[in-house]
């Protein structure tokens, strides 16, 4: 029977999910944990590609359809949990998320074979508890609607694997510039400023080491760029069973499509890097060339806790990075309060200037 | 649809600029108190909108925390190696700034 994995306790036959915590696997019920080792040595981590369960097309007007694991509902498809045997009806991207009728995870197979086949993973680090305490204090801003509610926003929360491309590359180029280094100094009376302009060029090359691209068309890549940097470090080799317990996307963004957004980012770093060698104390850039030899690019699946929420008819995305912590978002702004502290800024400034005027 | 919003509040923060900078040039022509004291008041709205747009800002930024990546230099297995470096001197300018 075509299935897709879900990871039962060796002990008590319970489900198995990660634990950000204990940075192992932890029994829902009898509390057992095991390191992904062991669960490779009782073969719980192996994946039958014969076995694995095509998802389904659903039956008639799509838009009619909602997913059932709260993910994006512009592309639906089904499958069949391994536990209670319900459908799933979930985004079409979607390679790993967690029954709504029986809270079992699962994880869909033919997301994480062949092609879509990630070549390392980061196990999440940071768990939801400390997500939502976070996300409370981030809220708590001046400009915040009191109708925005954190403490029911919140458990809106989800733990996602993000795919990302890691390209690892040699930058190589060029640099052309003017600068400038001015001092002062006194001859008798008077004080001069001297100014000396040089015309420089540069040539010189870095090496690059798995920069991080999403290869998700759903996540915003702003939001996805402002959590980072993840800590390579902590980059284990993929096994299924890290997804337990989570939701993950696979990519639906070639490494081709994505390459631009890598190679902008290198080829600045590259720039500034030969910029910050001259000792000038103005540097002007009047041309610059680069480019950009791939040496790598792997398929990895990163960690992130992401929250979709609407107020008032405005979507807004709260990210926080799975592995270190760092959050980012935008959130509502009440225009009222905004103009009451706008107003008292403009009278306390005008207070400041005309005593200012008036005794100074 | 955001955009607009923020168009709309462009416009908004422009017009409000524009009629204190109108009021305090009404001001100025009725005074009867002499031209220093409409210049303080003038000095004082300018002032006053600057800190106000400061407040705004400050207070926006707060909520919003999102900024894109332009550079990848955490990334940066090994420092930059030079190939190549020319400097060319171009002219020098001197300037008297300070008499005492």
């Amino acid at each position: 029977m075509a299935q897709n994995l879900a990871y039962k306790c060796p002990t008590c036959g319970g489900e198995l999910a990660w634990n950000a915590q204990t940075r192992s696997f932890k029994c829902k019920y009898c509390e057992d944990e095991f390191t992904n080792e062991q669960l490779e040595q009782l073969g719980e981590n192996e994946i039958n590609e014969q076995r694995a369960e095509k998802h389904r097309e659903l039956d008639g007007d799509k838009k009619l359809y909602t997913a059932t694991d709260g993910t994006d509902n512009s592309d639906l498809v089904v499958y069949t949990c391994s536990h209670c045997g319900a459908e799933i009806i979930t985004n079409r991207t979607t390679a790993a998320t967690i029954c709504v009728y029986c809270q079992s995870p699962i994880v869909m197979s033919e997301q994480v074979i062949g092609d879509f086949s990630p070549k390392y993973i980061i196990p999440f680090k940071i768990e939801k508890a400390k997500v939502m305490e976070a996300f409370k204090s981030f809220a708590k801003k001046p400009l915040t609607p009191k109708a925005f509610n954190p403490d029911a926003v919140v458990e809106k929360m989800q733990g996602v694997y993000v795919p990302f491309w890691f390209y690892s590359a040699t930058a190589t180029g060029s640099v052309r510039g003017t600068g400038e280094t001015a001092k002062r100094y006194n001859r008798g009376a008077s004080q001069f400023r001297e100014t000396c302009y040089y015309e420089f060029t540069r040539s010189g090359s870095i090496e690059i080491d798995k920069v991080p691209v999403d290869a998700s068309k759903k996540i915003e890549n702003d939001a996805m760029d402002s959590i980072e940097p993840y800590d390579t470090r902590d980059l284990k080799e993929f096994s299924p069973a890290y997804l337990a317990g989570f939701l993950a996307e696979r990519y639906d963004q070639s490494s081709a499509e994505c390459f631009e957004r890598a190679e902008l980012r290198i080829k600045n770093s590259l720039e500034s890097n030969l910029k910050r060698t001259t000792s000038y104390d103005n540097v002007h850039i009047k041309s610059f060339d680069a480019k950009v030899e791939v040496k790598s690019c792997d398929y990895a699946l990163l960690p992130t806790w992401l929250l979709y929420t609407k107020y008032k008819g405005e979507s807004y995305l709260f990210a926080m990075n799975g592995q270190t912590g760092k959050f980012i978002g935008n959130l509502p702004i009440d225009n009222t309060k905004l103009a009451i502290y706008s107003a008292l800024g403009f009278v306390a400034g005008f207070i400041i200037v005309y005593l200012m005027m008036l005794f100074f | 649809m955001n955009f607009f919003r923020k168009l709309a509040m462009q416009v908004s923060l422009i017009a409000f600029s524009f009629y204190m900078f109108s009021f305090s040039v009404g001001a100025y022509s009725s005074s009867d108190s002499g031209g220093s004291s409409s210049y303080y008041f003038f000095a004082a709205v300018v002032g006053g909108i600057i800190v106000a747009l400061i407040v705004a800002s400050t207070l926006v930024s707060m909520s919003r925390t999102k900024h894109k990546s332009t550079q990848a230099d955490h990334y940066i297995s090994s420092p930059v190696t030079i190939s190549g470096k020319q400097d060319r001197f171009i002219r020098r300018e001197t300037r008297r700034i300070d008499k005492r």
